[in-house]
């Protein structure tokens, strides 16, 4: 039997296929174990959770008062820069977004775990979900799908150690990789200039690399110290219950067929833009 | 003649109760629970419930049933398949090597012993963890765990002290 665990460690760490598809298999078959047992489980942390919001109901109304009115002034700008914004692209007949839809999905299952930070979703192949995919919740990016059963699937989270997502600074548009290390503040690192990060700074994805969309919240810097900058998440990992996966159609790279273009066009431009 | 298969049905199940209540820790252990604290490094619940019944009932709990649920546990978590096998496999060695130690004695010693092979465990996994990822791997987590698990192993002895009794008489 401990031969048998390692060998299988010894697999796993050379990522033999069998074992990769056995992972999906049994994360498939206890999926609906999970869900059945984790209701329960969600109903008495909702009820937890709202015996905590009774408590401050009249300060947190309050709050959301102040809130509303201050979001209505930016709903109002942010209608006329979307405007603003259409009318311009019109103007540059720039490329629009890719599309982007979303699956909602549960969580079932959190790895609770010291080595790893993952969650199970509900979700798998037969609702859409497919492995690479962004997931985010209201507050921001949580993470990304690392396997995909048919009915379920597994969600490597932006804190764990494997995780590696490439970020832009809002403001100085300061490129990085934003890294897990297990514990619930995050690193960046390949930053391409230390001097204009400053703390409170926000994160958001860069789109870099194809796997995620640009743009999507993901945190802000709370310590910068030399080289070492820290990033803590908008999103709350211990209390997620329900997150979206995004279905994100990153353009790809299709070869126009020659028919379609007129004669000449292709080698014209080219040739235009290596006389410059 | 029903009446019989029946009752021989539910001695069968209740010698199956280890290996079930193992099979609940480890479902509970991926359980999204909202608790602070808790809710990061969960309580390594199978590791007490292997412990607990290689002191008391180890011929209720074979190797191969140990090794089946630590496969059942990695993938589950998502972590490196075959650690925590391996992990609880160790955990089972050492406890059935110390029972006869440990049996009869006072609460006290066994949770002692407890916090010994969870903090064994412990380094273990962090160890292995470290290899596994070739990379230093934080090493807080795994403390954390380990004093979770002692923490609450006296309610989880408690528990299974109630199951251990169903299965007295049942061979």
């Amino acid at each position: 039997m401990v031969g048998a665990s390692v060998t299988l460690l010894g697999l796993s760490r050379a990522e033999y296929k069998p074992i990769e598809s056995a992972r999906v298999l049994v994360l498939d078959y206890a999926t609906p174990v999970l869900d059945v047992i984790s209701r329960p489980v969600a109903s008495a942390n909702a009820l937890f959770a709202e015996i905590g919001t009774l408590m401050t109901i009249y300060a947190e109304n309050e709050r959301l008062t102040l809130e509303n009115e201050r979001l209505h002034a930016w709903q109002a700008e942010a209608r006329q820069l979307a405007q603003e914004n259409a009318a311009f692209r019109g103007l540059l007949r720039a490329q629009p977004e890719p599309g982007m839809a979303f699956i909602s999905a549960r969580v079932v299952g959190d790895s609770g775990g010291p080595f790893v930070r993952t969650l199970i979703l509900n979700a798998g192949g037969e609702d859409g979900v497919r492995k690479g995919e962004a997931v985010v919740n209201g507050d921001g990016l949580v993470g990304r799908v690392v396997e995909a059963g048919n009915r379920s699937s597994r969600v490597l989270l932006l804190t764990d150690l494997n995780s590696r997502v490439p970020v832009v600074l809002e403001k100085s548009r300061v490129r990085a990789v934003l890294e897990g290390d297990n514990s619930n503040v995050l690193r960046l690192s390949f930053l391409s200039n230390f001097d204009e990060v400053k703390v409170d700074d926000r994160v958001m994805t860069s789109g870099h690399g194809g796997i995620f969309p640009a743009g999507i919240p993901v945190g802000a810097v709370v310590d910068v110290e030399g080289a070492s900058v820290r990033v803590a998440p908008l999103v709350a990992f211990g209390k997620l219950e329900f997150v979206q996966v995004l279905r994100f159609n990153f353009p790809e790279f299709e070869p126009v067929s020659e028919p379609d273009l007129p004669a000449g066009v292709g080698d014209g431009e080219a040739g235009g833009v290596a006389k410059k | 003649m029903s009446l019989e298969e029946l009752a021989r049905l539910l001695r069968v199940l209740r010698l199956l109760l280890p290996g079930l209540v193992t099979y609940i820790a480890v479902m509970l252990t991926v359980m999204p629970l909202g608790i602070p604290f808790i809710a990061v490094v969960t309580p390594f619940l199978s590791l007490m419930a292997v412990y607990y019944w290689s002191i008391y009932r180890p011929d209720l709990l074979p190797p191969v049933a140990v090794f089946t649920l630590g496969i059942l546990q990695d993938i589950l978590t998502g972590g490196p398949v075959g650690l925590l096998a391996l992990v609880l496999l160790l955990v089972q060695a050492s406890a059935v090597s110390q029972r006869r130690i440990l049996l009869g004695q006072a609460f006290s010693v066994e949770w002692a012993g407890l916090l010994l092979i969870a903090a064994g465990a412990g380094a273990v996994s962090w160890m292995l963890a470290c290899a596994y990822y070739f990379a230093l791997v934080p090493p807080i987590p795994f403390v954390v765990q380990a004093l979770i698990t002692a923490a609450l192993y006296p309610l989880g002895s408690w528990l299974f002290n109630r199951v251990a009794r169903l299965t007295i008489g049942a061979e």
